[in-house]
């Protein structure tokens, strides 16, 4: 049942991100090619705004991406679509499951798009090779102040796919946590996303200063916190206390959306 | 012997209001049972506890001695009394959704359903009214080979002739261990179809007999009944 929950969300909600992506691309691709043949150079007004549509574009799809996962949740749970989905013969968790891993895939492709596009568009012969000597030059100098490691690269592409899951969650918790008001049900949700967000970031701005300042007393050195950081190689401490974030954000987000599915659910 | 539908002092309160108040039911299978109740009696909270749709406030309810969850909604067939597919999907693809979840799905009958109504494989929800759009959604339920039927308002929005067709269906196509629980107030439409009714009133039941009973007893049809009981 699970993997039919996860085709179906796929095939539900990937046509549309997959032509706005699609065109993302194609857009910086075009783009390319008029730099390239140089048709631009002499209407400068057009080329920027052109440029200016571009921009807009990519704002646009970054955005639209993370609003359009979060309102087919809440369209597809919580409106007249959740008459179904609740009466499947599946758990609550297995809804949960499938969505949030395709909305990670589709905010990882979005990310990769927008990117992606960036760098056809200001692409130029050799880019790629004077981009890997810059990487190298850059972990080799890491490495020697002992910041960065083998086990850096590990914890951070663990935290990022962390970061991935827990995303979609937040949307989530906050619109299940709307649906527990018998009134302005949307309302609630966007007044507990804020809430959600602000106590994360502050938990997470206490918690690296903590951090930073226990270094500071363990090295009884006077400098700005960016260089302590650099000098001592808190790099790890602190992707990892970001990863640890991330990690119980993510399990406590999927603990209450599936208690307020489960003992909580009040469709109108 | 067991119920099919089994509550013991089911109450649902929202905010101040007493939806439900101490409904205590038991249905058996293999009938045709009418809900009935005006606006706001509590028939369509009812049967979203029923569904698990809606927690109870206070206690609790069994289908075929379960709570409701996966299994329960493995047997249970449900309509809302509101669209509740996605509107881009085809009528096709609606078809495949059902059937990779629900295991008595049959497609067949649904297809032939479909044919009888002039309603196309390849037709899309969004083109489509509000009445095809309700018959496609009754031909979904009824396809499935389900234990409990549950039809919430099935004939309210469609043509008379697309009602008839509805009906038959509704009798032709449940075996003689299912039971089907339709709530509505078109009352006389329905009546000759109906094994049992179940009158309900500020979320009380407040009758509950067959409908031989309520000839035989009272000396009256269930319409006549209905008009009685529910005098404004």
């Amino acid at each position: 049942m699970l993997g039919k929950l996860i085709k179906h969300e796929w095939k539900a909600v990937g046509k549309i991100l997959a032509i706005v992506h699609i065109a993302l691309v194609l857009m910086a691709i075009i783009g390319k090619i008029m730099l390239s043949i140089d048709v631009l150079s002499e209407a400068w007004l057009l080329w920027r705004m052109l440029l200016l549509i571009y921009i807009f574009s990519v704002i646009a799809v970054g955005v639209g991406t993370h609003i359009y996962l979060a309102v087919r949740f809440y369209k597809n749970m919580y409106t007249d679509e959740g008459y179904l989905s609740f009466t499947l013969p599946v758990k609550p968790w297995q809804h949960i499951f499938s969505k949030t891993l395709v909305s990670s895939i589709w905010i990882l492709i979005d990310g990769v798009a927008i990117v992606g596009s960036i760098v056809i568009l200001v692409m130029y012969k050799g880019m790629g090779t004077e981009f890997v000597d810059v990487l190298n030059v850059i972990m080799e100098e890491l490495g020697e102040v002992g910041m960065f490691g083998v086990w850096s690269v590990i914890l951070t592409v663990i935290t990022a796919i962390l970061s991935l899951v827990s995303i979609p969650l937040t949307y989530y918790i906050a619109i299940s946590v709307g649906q527990l008001f018998n009134t302005h049900k949307m309302l609630a949700s966007v007044v507990a996303y804020f809430i959600i967000v602000n106590v994360i970031q502050a938990i997470g701005t206490l918690s690296s200063a903590v951090l930073i300042l226990k270094v500071d007393e363990t090295a009884e050195v006077q400098t700005a916190s960016a260089n302590i950081l650099e000098e001592l190689g808190v790099y790890n401490d602190m992707i990892s206390l970001g990863m640890v974030e991330q990690l119980v954000m993510a399990v406590a987000f999927w603990l209450i959306i599936n208690y307020i599915m489960n003992k909580r659910l009040n469709l109108e | 012997m067991s119920y099919l539908i089994e509550s013991n002092h089911l109450c649902k309160k929202f905010g101040n209001k007493q939806a439900l108040a101490d409904i205590n039911l038991r249905i058996e299978r293999g009938r045709i049972i009418g809900l009935l109740g005006p606006n706001g009696s509590g028939k369509s909270t009812l049967i979203k506890i029923i569904n698990g749709l809606m927690m109870p406030t206070e206690g609790e309810v069994f289908i075929d001695e379960k709570k409701p969850g996966v299994e329960t909604k493995k047997i249970i067939s449900y309509l809302p009394e509101r669209t509740y597919l996605n509107e881009w999907m085809k009528v096709k693809e609606l078809l495949d959704y059902f059937e990779d979840f629900y295991e008595d799905f049959r497609r067949e009958r649904a297809i032939t359903m479909l044919e009888n109504l002039n309603i196309g494989l390849d037709d899309k929800l969004k083109t489509m009214s509000k009445g095809t759009k309700e018959k496609v959604q009754l031909i979904l339920v009824m396809s499935r080979d389900a234990d409990l039927y549950i039809l919430d308002e099935p004939i309210g929005g469609v043509d008379p002739a697309a009602r008839d067709y509805i009906l038959r269906t509704i009798i032709g196509n449940y075996n003689e261990n299912a039971t089907v629980l339709l709530s509505t107030h078109l009352i006389s439409d329905i009546e000759n179809i109906l094994d049992e009714v179940i009158f309900l009133q500020y979320g009380q039941i407040r009758f509950h007999a067959s409908v031989d009973e309520i000839r035989m007893k009272e000396g009256k049809s269930v319409d006549q009944l209905f008009r009685e009981v529910y005098r404004c």
